[in-house]
C-alpha cells in the first residue's frame, strides 16, 4: 500500500518497496542500491548470498515496469566498489530499458571510472536542482539554509518504535525534516541507521508491505 | 634411579624441598608415554609435576651432552588460557633450566609478545613454547609449520577446566588433532582444577580414540582449609528483600578491612565493583592510596599495575570482578570477600582459593549477601565448601564456526587434503559425530561461497592445487585471516583516554551514547568529564565533585548453576522442616514468617504459584527456583502456552529463584495448569514458537559470523582500508534468513540459544520435577517475600499472540499519545 504527500505542490507517492515516485514528472526516486555489494564481499572471500544483487534488480525492474517512469533518478551509491562482475549483470538490466532515462547523483560509494557510467548511458552530477528542489546524496554536510527543498540519500534511515515492555522494531523509513526528505536505501543487505524521532516533521516508516505515518509536531 | 630422576631431585634438595608423591607419580606416567589429566589448583605445584618429566626425559636421551647441546627444536608446547599467567610460567621454568645448566630457551608465543620475538621464533624456535590456543593456530596458519614442530615430543593443556564450555576449547582440541597427526606419539597431559566432570573432560581434551587407550587421572593432594563466613544484617526485617548492590552492609565490612591483611573484593559486575570502590572510599577516605579497583574493562596497563601493587603489598584492598579469578597467586591476600550470590560453588571455591597462599595458611572467604534471600544461598554455600561437589563444565559439541575457522587456517598455510583431515577432524570429541554431508556443506561453504547460481559470481577463498591440496592463494584474504584468528566477539567497545593521552580502559558504545558532552561519568574509581568523541576514542578529563553514572554493562547477568540452585532447594526444605542449625537460615527466619503468613513456604513437594492484582494488572509469580537461564525458557514457554488458550499479552520478569507473567486483563492460570502447561511434550518446538528465537538467534550470530570470517573488522590501526567489507553480523543474520535458511551457520545460531542460551536439557530436568509436584495457586494481596524482587528487579521480555501490524499500530497510538 503507498502513501501520496504533497510537497510544494507537487505530487510524490512513497512505495513500500523503498523508493518514490513523483507523479507531476514522470520520474521515480531512489537511493543507495548498493550493487555489487555481495559480489565485493564474496571476491574477498565472504560469502555473503549471491542472489543480493538479482532480487535489487529484480525490484528495480518490477517498479520500473509497473510505473513505466520516463526517468529515474538514484540519488548515490548505486554500486557498493570497486567494480565487479555484478556491475555486468546491472549493464543487462540496462540495455533492456534503452528508453529509461537515468540521471546519477552520485554519492561517496560511487567511485567507478565515469566510462562505466557513459556505457550504461546514464548521465552523472553532484547535484541537481529542479522545480525548486534540490538532489543530493548527502544532506548532513549543507550547513547554509537552501531555499529549495532537499531530497537525500546515504543516512539508510530507520526508525526505532517502542512499546510498553521493552517492545521494541527497527524499520526502514522516508524521514521528513523542516525543508528535506531523507529516502531510506533501496538495496538489500544495506542496514539501517536510526535517527531520532523527535527531530522529524513527519516520519514514514515501512512495515509489512505498507507505509505508516508518524507526526511528531 | 635414573640420570634424569637423580639430577631433578638433587634440585629439589637444593631448594630445600621434596617433590611430592603425587608429582613423581605424574613423572612415572609421563615417562610412560601415558597421556592424562591432572586435577589441580593454582599453586600446588603443577607446573613442576609436568615440566620436569620433559627434562628428565631429555637428560637421560642426552646423558653426556645435555648441557651443551643447543638450539635443540620444540620440545614441549605449554597451553594456558590465560596470557597473565604465561609470564609467570616461562619464569619458573627458565629458574630451572638456568639452575641445572641446560641451555634450553622457554619462551612465550602470546598476543603481547613483541613481533620481533615472532620472527625470531619462526627462525628458530624455543625448546619450550608457552602459548594460547589462537597462538597455537596462528602458528599453525604460517608457511612450513610442520617443521617447526618436527621435535615435538610434549604437550601440556593448563587450566583445562576454563577452556573446555569455550569455544577455545573446541581451538585447543583441534589444535591438538593436528599435532597428533604429524606426531602420533606425542605426550600429552591437561590440568584442571576440580570440575564435576573430571573423566569427561579428560576424553574431551584426548578426543575419541581414549575409548580404547583410557587417560590417567592422577590427583594433586590439597588440603588447603577454607573458612567460609557470613555478614549477617543486625536486623533482617529492615534489610532490603531485593537489589543487588550490597552497600547498605558496608559498615560490617569495614571492620573485616581492618582485621584483614591484603583484601580482594569480588563484585559480579563492572558496574558494581566501581561503586564499591566509590562508597568504600567515602565511607573510609584514608583507604585512598591502599585500595584499588581490577576489572575486563580497564586498560591493560592499568590492570598490570594492580597486580604489581598487589604483590609488593604497596595495595592492601583491590575491588575486582571476575578480572581477579584467575592469574598469578597474590601472596599478601590472606581474605577474600564476595559481594552478592557468586552464582555458582566452582566460582566461591575458586575465589576463595585466592587468600591464604603463606606456607600452612588457610583461606578465608566472607559472603556479603546482598538482598535477605541470598542468605539462603550463604547457607548452600557453607554446605557446598564442605563437600566440594563441583559444576559440570560441559563441552560444546560440533561447532561449524571454529571448524570452518580451522579449514582456512590450515589453507593458508599448507593446505589440506579432506579426505585425511575429515579422518583427522573426527578424532576430536567436538567432532566425533560430524557427518559426510555436514562435512561437504563447510567444504562446499569455503570453495564456492555456497553454490554458485549465477555466471556473474567471483567468489573466491580456497582453491585446489594440482596436488589435490585445498589452499588459499589470496594474498589478501590470507592475511586478513591471520589478523582475525582469535578475535573474541564483542560489542563495539570505546576507548576512554585522557586528552593528554593515556588511556584507562573501554566503555561499551551504548553507554556513551547516552551521553553528552560535558556530561560526567564514574570510570575507573575516577569522576571524569566527557570532552568528545572521535575515532572510537572518549576524550575525558578528571571532574570536580561526584557523579551518580556508572557505565552499566550488558552481560552482567549471571544465572545460578544448577549445582546451586538445587543446593538452595534442599535449604529451603531445611528451612520448611524447622530446627535448622544454620546461622543464615535462622537470620533470615522473620522472612519466612512473612511469607509464610502471606502466602506459603514451599516444600520439596509443592510448586507455588501467586497470582495477584496491582494497577499494572494482573500479576503471576512462578517459583521453581532453578536460575535465571532456566526461567528465561519456562517463562517464555508457559506464556507461549497459555496464549494459546485466549489471546493475551504478557510482560515477563525473572530473577534466580522464580518468573512473573504479567498481562493488562486476568490471567486464566486455573484453566491453563488443567492443560499441562509444564508438560515437556513438544518442548523445543513451543519454546521456540514462545521467544523472539530470531532475535535470540541473531545476537548468537554475532560471535559465529566473526569466527567464520564473515564479519572483518579492519586492520589494526588502520580502520578506513577494508571499510567496504565492514558489515554488522545481523544484516548477515538477516539475509541468510531470508535467502538462505539452510545455513549451517545459521542452524548453530539456533542451537545454541537452545543449548547454551535457554539449556534445553535443564529445562527438561525442570520440568519433570515440576510435574511431579502438587501446584499450590495463592490469591495474594500483597506481594510476598519471594514476589517482590521478582516485581522490582525487572528485566522485561515480551510474548505477544497480536500481530505485527496490530502492534505496530497500538505502538504508534504509545508513541503519539506521549
Amino acid at each position: 500500500m503507498t502513501m501520496t504527500i504533497n510537497i510544494s505542490n507537487q505530487t510524490f507517492e512513497l512505495l513500500p518497496d523503498r523508493a518514490m515516485y513523483w507523479h507531476d514528472k514522470n520520474t521515480l526516486l531512489l537511493t543507495d542500491l548498493h550493487l555489487g555489494k555481495s559480489g565485493h564481499f564474496r571476491k574477498s572471500g565472504i560469502a555473503a548470498p549471491q542472489q543480493i544483487n538479482q532480487v535489487n534488480l529484480h525490484r528495480l525492474d518490477t517498479l520500473v515496469k509497473s510505473f513505466n517512469p520516463d526517468r529515474m533518478i538514484i540519488l548515490g551509491d548505486l554500486f557498493h566498489s570497486d567494480v565487479n562482475r555484478e556491475w555486468f549483470q546491472f549493464e543487462e538490466w540496462r540495455s533492456s530499458h534503452r528508453n529509461l532515462e537515468i540521471l546519477l547523483v552520485t554519492g561517496n560509494h560511487d567511485t567507478l571510472h565515469t566510462s562505466f557510467y557513459e556505457s550504461a548511458n546514464m548521465d552523472i552530477c553532484s547535484t541537481h536542482s529542479e522545480a525548486g528542489f534540490m538532489f543530493l546524496h548527502d544532506s548532513s554536510n549543507q550547513k547554509e539554509i537552501h531555499s529549495e527543498f532537499l531530497f537525500s540519500g546515504h543516512i539508510h534511515p530507520g526508525v526505532q518504535l517502542k512499546g510498553k515492555g521493552r517492545q521494541k522494531l527497527r524499520l526502514p523509513c522516508f524521514y521528513q525534516g523542516m525543508k528535506q526528505l531523507i529516502l531510506p536505501a533501496f538495496g538489500e543487505f544495506t542496514g539501517l541507521y536510526v535517527l531520532p524521532a523527535k527531530d522529524a516533521v513527519t516520519i514514514y516508516p515501512i512495515a509489512d508491505k505498507k507505509i505508516f505515518q508518524l507526526s511528531t509536531v | 634411579m635414573t640420570d634424569g630422576h637423580q639430577i631433578i631431585e638433587e634440585w629439589f634438595s637444593s631448594k630445600s624441598w621434596r617433590p611430592f608423591d603425587w608429582q613423581k607419580s605424574v613423572w612415572k606416567h609421563c615417562l610412560q608415554k601415558k597421556k592424562g589429566l591432572l586435577n589441580a589448583p593454582t599453586g600446588s605445584g603443577k607446573t613442576f609435576a609436568l615440566f620436569m618429566p620433559v627434562l628428565i626425559k631429555w637428560i637421560n636421551q642426552n646423558p653426556e651432552t645435555f648441557r651443551q647441546k643447543e638450539k635443540n627444536g620444540l620440545q614441549l608446547i605449554w597451553i594456558t588460557p590465560l596470557r597473565a599467567l604465561a609470564k609467570d610460567l616461562e619464569l619458573k621454568m627458565q629458574g630451572v633450566v638456568d639452575d641445572l645448566g641446560i641451555p634450553w630457551q622457554i619462551q612465550r608465543r602470546t598476543g603481547d609478545v613483541s613481533s620481533a620475538i615472532k620472527q625470531k621464533q619462526k627462525r628458530q624456535m624455543p625448546e619450550v613454547l608457552i602459548t594460547t590456543p589462537e597462538s597455537l593456530h596462528i602458528l599453525i596458519a604460517q608457511k612450513k609449520y610442520p617443521a617447526r614442530f618436527k621435535n615435538l615430543s610434549s604437550v601440556v593443556v593448563d587450566e583445562w577446566h576454563e577452556l573446555i564450555g569455550s569455544k577455545r576449547g573446541i581451538q585447543t582440541e583441534l589444535g591438538l588433532s593436528r599435532l597428533k597427526g604429524m606426531h602420533p606419539e606425542l605426550t600429552i597431559w591437561g590440568v584442571s582444577a576440580t570440575i564435576g566432570n573430571l573423566e569427561e573432560a579428560a576424553d574431551v581434551l584426548h578426543g575419541t580414540n581414549s575409548a580404547t587407550n583410557k587417560p590417567v587421572i592422577l590427583r594433586a593432594k590439597n588440603k588447603k582449609k577454607i573458612n567460609v563466613h557470613s555478614v549477617l544484617p543486625h536486623d533482617v526485617e529492615t534489610f532490603p528483600w531485593s537489589g543487588h548492590l550490597g552497600t547498605n552492609l558496608i559498615h560490617k565490612v569495614l571492620p573485616i578491612l581492618d582485621k584483614s591483611g591484603s583484601t580482594l573484593i569480588f563484585t559480579n559486575t563492572r558496574a558494581q565493583s566501581e561503586i564499591w570502590f566509590q562508597q568504600l572510599l567515602e565511607a573510609k577516605p584514608e583507604l585512598a592510596g591502599t585500595i584499588a579497583l581490577h576489572h575486563g574493562s580497564l586498560a591493560r596497563n592499568v590492570r598490570d599495575w594492580v597486580e604489581d601493587a598487589l604483590h609488593t603489598g604497596q595495595i592492601k584492598i583491590v575491588v575486582c570482578t571476575s578480572s581477579l579469578d584467575l592469574g598469578v597467586d597474590f601472596t599478601p591476600v590472606d581474605t577474600v570477600i564476595q559481594i552478592g550470590s557468586p552464582k555458582g560453588v566452582a566460582r566461591f571455591i575458586q575465589r576463595a582459593g585466592r587468600s591464604g597462599h603463606q606456607p600452612g595458611a588457610e583461606s578465608t572467604i566472607w559472603f556479603v549477601p546482598t538482598h535477605a534471600l541470598e542468605l539462603i544461598e550463604a547457607a548452600a554455600l557453607k554446605d557446598a565448601v564442605n563437600d566440594k561437589k563441583m559444576e559440570n563444565r560441559d563441552p560444546i559439541l560440533k561447532p561449524f564456526d571454529v571448524l570452518i575457522q580451522y579449514l582456512i587456517t590450515l589453507a593458508v598455510s599448507e593446505g589440506f587434503e579432506p579426505d585425511r583431515l575429515f579422518d583427522e577432524i573426527k578424532q576430536t570429541f567436538a567432532y566425533q559425530t560430524l557427518q559426510p554431508d555436514e562435512w561437504n556443506w563447510i567444504l562446499d561453504f569455503i570453495q564456492t561461497g555456497g553454490s554458485s547460481l549465477t555466471r556473474y559470481d567471483e567468489y573466491n577463498k580456497v582453491e585446489i592445487d594440482e596436488n589435490g591440496l585445498w589452499r588459499v592463494f589470496d594474498r589478501k584474504i590470507a592475511s586478513r585471516h591471520r589478523m582475525s584468528i582469535g578475535t573474541i566477539a564483542s560489542d563495539s567497545m570505546l576507548r576512554v583516554r585522557y586528552l593528554k593521552g593515556s588511556t584507562l580502559g573501554r566503555v561499551e558504545e551504548w553507554f556513551i551514547s547516552q551521553l553528552n558532552t560535558g556530561d560526567t561519568f564514574w570510570f575507573a574509581g575516577r569522576n571524569l568529564e566527557l570532552v568528545n568523541i572521535k575515532n572510537m576514542t572518549v576524550y575525558v578529563r578528571r571532574a570536580k565533585g561526584t557523579s551518580s553514572k556508572v557505565p552499566s554493562y550488558l552481560g552482567g547477568r549471571m544465572s545460578l548453576s544448577s549445582n546451586m540452585s538445587e543446593r538452595l532447594r534442599n535449604k529451603l526444605q531445611e528451612a520448611n522442616e524447622g530446627n535448622t542449625f544454620s546461622i543464615d537460615l535462622q537470620t533470615i527466619e522473620p522472612i519466612f514468617e512473612i511469607q509464610r503468613t502471606r502466602s506459603i513456604l514451599p516444600d520439596s513437594n509443592q510448586f507455588l504459584i501467586e497470582k495477584s492484582w496491582s494497577k499494572e494488572g494482573c500479576h503471576c509469580f512462578f517459583f521453581p527456583f532453578e536460575g535465571r537461564y532456566v526461567h528465561e525458557g519456562m517463562s517464555a514457554l508457559v506464556a507461549y502456552r497459555i496464549s494459546k488458550i485466549t489471546p493475551i499479552t504478557f510482560s515477563i520478569a525473572m530473577n534466580d529463584y522464580g518468573f512473573e507473567l504479567l498481562s493488562d486483563r486476568d490471567i486464566p492460570i486455573t484453566e491453563a495448569l488443567e492443560k499441562e502447561i509444564f508438560s515437556e511434550v513438544n518442548l523445543v518446538r513451543d519454546i521456540m514458537g514462545s521467544l523472539n528465537d530470531a532475535e535470540l538467534a541473531r545476537r548468537r550470530f554475532r560471535g559465529i559470523s566473526q569466527i567464520a570470517g564473515l564479519v572483518f573488522s579492519g586492520f589494526p590501526g588502520n580502520q578506513k582500508k577494508g571499510k567496504h567489507l565492514q558489515m554488522s553480523s545481523g544484516l548477515f543474520f538477516d539475509v541468510f534468513m531470508e535467502y538462505e535458511p539452510g545455513h549451517l551457520l545459521i542452524q548453530q545460531a539456533y542451537d545454541e540459544v537452545l543449548s547454551t542460551q535457554l539449556d534445553e536439557a535443564r529445562l527438561r530436568l525442570a520440568l519433570q520435577r515440576i510435574q511431579k509436584q502438587t501446584v499450590i495457586i495463592k490469591e495474594m494481596d500483597r506481594f510476598s517475600p519471594f514476589a517482590f524482587p521478582i516485581y522490582v528487579d525487572r528485566l522485561r521480555e515480551r510474548l505477544s499472540s497480536e500481530k505485527l501490524i496490530d502492534r505496530i499500530e497500538k505502538m504508534q497510538r504509545q508513541l503519539e499519545a506521549s
